[in-house]
């Protein structure tokens, strides 16, 4: 019985999604980037740090020594397009552990403090304040200073830049939910601590946290980029959408196309989490439709 | 003369589910000074048809009618701009959540300020004098304090009063109640109610009062309308519906009454009609109360029964209306 | 109303007060070794390093160290930047009037177009305007403005050549600053209008770069919260009043519509200051955001350090600023104690 109510509500789930014309665009370009970045080794023509001597800056469609470069090369001689390719594993790679760590931290600790509240609670949202204090490029520019700059680095920096999200929703979800009637019975049916916390309330607070997963992707792989551009991000030649488009900078009058297509694919990635993420929630509160 | 008409007025929602008729092809006129109460349970339709007479209908809905009309202006091909003019000047209206129908933001002497002005274009100055003046007309002591409060610092009682002081400070010719009382305390009630009803005589102005409580209209209304699923059951004058009703919707309206029901045997339980007002989008065919009707016969099921004259009054019911066929 | 801000102003300043713990530990987290940080990447010899010890308080235990850094912090000393040898307070007040100008006019240009984008698509909801402006706010929110920077340079400055690439002003025009401002100072130094039309040329890239972040969630908060309140039942009221559609919709539903606007605009001087720091980075703008990333690169610690704190007490000051608005604009909250 409680089955098929779970299935027909899945169900339901996915037609509104499908209805919702926005959360499916953005769904299905996240779709084609995670696939072009899961295959990068085989769509890519070359490797993202082969350099072809003396090939530098070649226009589109263009042949050299019988290397065919479909968007041509950058400064040093580097296939663009391979590089574009194996650049959305990296965003997306860095979108992923960022998401994964600050919501497993920020999680965790939003979901104490909602639970305890008291001293806990005032001890974490100070926390929070602190991090709020700084907008979040500036805080991650910050702890990028103490660590330097490196790909590990930027995903710890952009982590903890984003932690409040995490920590504010979670805490705010749980306190709706810690005094309903389902937790306080299960409460005197015994469950400790840490059951009421992860078995009978977290399920409960999932749908928001997800919705957040969606447009923290978005604000991880944009803060990353940034990092990436003011030379703090990821060290060459790893191919990082951010990192291209600033070295590409001093090309801009002759070359304006290694600018724009870096650029171009880390915008078209945030807009589609974005659009992913809106459409999720519409799907999930259906008091904001129409 | 007939102060409004409305003729074969039909108020469509469009939804997901498609266009429904919230309001479905009804008729009645409204002469001066006279009140007419309009009852039936929630989502039949009563708000909907007094809001399609002023313009103020939900997006996603449109009206038509046959004639719509206000002493003899025709409403129907009216511009925005008529229907505006006429709105919060010759016809007002009160609603039924004072305490959300103000707005927060501003003092009640701001709000009030805007209805008078609509009466009395010019008077920039003399609004003050007239507001405490219609404030003590309905039962506001400390006029002068309660002009720069905020809705939210008085009661809802006290928020209804000054609904309508703002309703009645254009002397209007129709004032149209959507459930006054209804989200107000019982004692409460009992004062708005003696308040409209004094002014509505004081002004000899017309009223539509709107309630889901047949008793209250009892003693309010000179001719009641019944209204279920966006249609009229039975309409006449408030002696006969309420002392001798007729259609089995309006006996079970009465019945549900808790001061009639405790005469009869089963006092434990709450008087309550057995179902539910029918989902717009999955209309019965037939009349539309048979579900729920305890007369129905067969012919209910198929045939909706028309609204014709029978013993003072109109009435749609098959029980009244001997079918022609059956003559030939 | 005094026991919500006061309550707000204490939790700013346990904030303020972890911002200076992150900025006192940041040089003694990083890597190598203070001294050797705060002279920069000379070598010295061994007797002016431990007299530098003695002198910067390095010596100290970590405590004493913390409250002679607050101490000298409330005086105003934040340091010397170990670039150029000035104090740090010095160089950001200099550079603070370039972010601030650049900010006030993004800021403008997010307000002016924003709200009423925002209102406009809210009242004609669901049309092609709403559905255009709904996307078009998405799309600035997604923008990574410094690549938007760039395609601006692309199209307006090297393709049609009508505004300039960078900077603040042409450098045929040789102002000494007064204010900072220098849409002011042109006119306090007697240079008149062609260079006032230059100056604000060289402010329209940057501006609407640095705009278009707090453009997007104005627009997009505007229009949601004017949603809510267009269902409110004090909207039908003031329908049912005969009051014209501008008054209902400029009026009576702007006004509890602003509330959380003005709460948005409040935050979006955090995203200036981000914007601050990218935008200036590609338009070579004087200002703080492009001296951060500067000091970043060249480890120039106190320059951080500095910044960062004062940035910070800005910012909770706005967030005071914001709570006292709210509460004013709020009825609700005014009168309560």
């Amino acid at each position: 019985m409680n089955d098929t109510t779970e299935t027909s509500s899945l169900k339901e789930f996915s037609l509104q999604f499908i209805h919702h014309k926005g959360a499916l665009l953005g769904f299905i370009i996240i779709a084609f980037f995670m696939l072009v970045a899961l295959c990068a080794n085989l769509l890519a023509p070359y490797a993202s740090d082969t350099i072809f001597q003396n090939a530098f800056r070649l226009p589109p469609f263009s042949e050299y020594t019988h290397n065919y470069f479909i968007l041509g090369t950058d400064d040093v001689g580097r296939d663009l397009l391979s590089r574009l390719i194996y650049g959305s594993r990296i965003s997306l790679g860095i979108g992923f552990f960022t998401v994964v760590l600050s919501l497993s931290i920020g999680g965790i600790l939003g979901l104490a403090a909602g639970y305890f509240g008291g001293s806990i609670d005032s001890l974490i949202m100070r926390i929070n304040d602190i991090i709020m204090a700084l907008p979040s490029v500036l805080f991650a520019i910050v702890i990028i200073s103490v660590l330097g700059p490196s790909l590990a680095n930027t995903i710890i920096a952009v982590s903890v830049a984003e932690l409040p999200h995490f920590m504010r929703l979670m805490r705010a979800q749980v306190m709706a939910e810690k005094n309903k009637n389902y937790v306080i019975i299960s409460r005197t049916m015994g469950a400790s601590h840490l059951r009421q916390m992860f078995t009978t309330i977290l399920p409960n607070c999932l749908a928001p946290i997800i919705v957040q997963s969606a447009l923290g992707f978005s604000d991880a792989i944009l803060c990353a980029a940034a990092l990436g551009f003011l030379g703090l991000g990821a060290e060459p030649p790893i191919p990082e959408w951010g990192t291209m488009l600033s070295d590409a900078r001093p090309f801009i009058e002759s070359s304006p196309i290694l600018v724009t297509l870096p650029g171009l694919c880390i915008f078209i990635t945030v807009l589609a989490f974005n659009i992913f993420g809106d459409g999720l929630r519409d799907t999930f509160d259906p008091k904001l439709k129409r | 003369m007939p102060l409004l008409e409305v003729k074969n007025l039909t108020v469509r929602i469009e939804t997901l589910k498609g266009s429904l008729s919230a309001v479905d092809n009804i008729s009645f006129s409204l002469t001066e000074g006279e009140v007419l109460g309009i009852v039936g349970e929630s989502g039949c339709g009563k708000s909907m048809a007094s809001y399609a007479l002023l313009d103020l209908l939900p997006p996603f809905s449109s009206l038509e009618a046959q004639q719509l009309s206000f002493l003899n202006r025709d409403l129907l091909h009216a511009s925005h701009r008529e229907k505006r003019n006429l709105r919060g000047k010759d016809i007002t209206m009160i609603f039924q959540d004072p305490m959300t129908s103000l707005n927060p933001s501003f003092t009640i002497g701001f709000q009030l300020r805007e209805s008078i002005m609509r009466a009395e274009h010019n008077k920039k100055k003399g609004w003050r004098k007239r507001a405490i003046e219609l404030l003590k007309h309905v039962g506001i002591s400390e006029a002068h304090e309660r002009l720069d409060s905020y809705p939210h610092e008085l009661s809802g009682g006290m928020c209804q009063r000054i609904m309508i002081a703002m309703a009645i400070a254009t002397r209007p010719q129709l004032l149209i109640a959507d459930e006054p009382t209804t989200a107000l305390d019982v004692t409460i009630q009992a004062q708005i109610l003696k308040l409209l009803q004094s002014l509505q005589k004081e002004f000899g102005m017309a009223m539509i009062l709107i309630s889901h409580n047949i008793g209250l209209l009892a003693h309010m209304a000179n001719r009641v309308m019944v209204m279920y699923a966006g249609q009229i059951m039975e309409m006449g004058k408030t002696e006969d519906i309420i002392l001798r009703p007729e259609h089995p919707y309006t006996q079970a309206l009465l019945a549900a009454l808790p001061e009639n029901y405790s005469n009869t045997k089963h006092r434990t339980e709450l008087p309550s009609i057995p179902g539910l007002v029918p989902d717009l989008a999955h209309r019965p065919t037939g009349c539309q109360f048979h579900p729920r009707c305890k007369e129905k016969f067969d012919r209910c099921e198929k045939e909706l029964p028309e609204l014709k004259e029978h013993n003072k009054r109109k009435i749609a019911c098959h029980l009244y209306d001997p079918p022609s066929t059956k003559l030939t | 109303m005094f026991r919500y801000l006061s309550q707000r102003i204490v939790v700013l300043l346990i904030a303020f007060f972890g911002i200076t713990i992150i900025a006192f530990s940041l040089i003694r987290l990083a890597p190598g070794d203070p001294i050797t940080l705060l002279l920069g990447e000379r070598s010295v010899s061994e007797e002016l390093r431990k007299e530098m010890t003695a002198n910067l308080g390095f010596d100290k235990p970590l405590i004493t160290q913390y409250f002679l850094f607050i101490y000298q912090g409330l005086q105003g000393d934040l340091g010397t930047s170990v670039i150029t040898k000035r104090p740090v307070v010095d160089e950001f007040f200099q550079r603070l009037p370039a972010t601030l100008e650049l900010g006030i006019i993004a800021l403008l240009f997010a307000i002016t177009v924003g709200m009423p984008f925002g209102i406009c698509a809210a009242v004609k909801r669901n049309s092609f305007f709403d559905y255009f402006t709904s996307f078009t706010s998405l799309a600035g929110y997604s923008m990574p403005i410094f690549w938007w920077g760039l395609v601006l340079i692309i199209i307006f400055s090297v393709h049609i050549h009508i505004l300039p690439v960078s900077g603040r002003m042409n450098l045929m025009y040789d102002i000494e600053p007064i204010t900072g401002f220098m849409l002011i100072d042109v006119w306090l130094r007697g240079e008149g209008m062609p260079a006032f039309i230059d100056v604000l040329k060289h402010l329209i890239l940057p501006g609407i770069v640095m705009g278009t972040l707090p453009l997007a969630v104005i627009t997009r908060m505007t229009r949601s919260s004017m949603l809510e309140i267009l269902k409110e039942d004090y909207i039908r009221t003031a329908h049912a009043k005969g009051l014209t559609n501008m008054r209902v919709i400029g009026i009576h539903a702007l006004r509890n519509a602003l509330i959380p606007v003005i709460t948005v605009i409040g935050l979006a001087f955090g995203s200036i200051i981000t914007g601050a720091i990218l935008t200036e980075t590609i338009f070579s703008w004087p200002g703080i955001g492009r001296w951060l990333v500067l000091s970043v690169t060249q480890r120039d610690y106190p320059v951080i350090q500095g910044g960062i704190v004062i940035i910070a007490s800005m910012i909770i000051m706005i967030n005071i600023l914001v709570d006292t608005t709210y509460a004013i604009v709020n009825p609700k909250m005014r009168k309560q104690t």
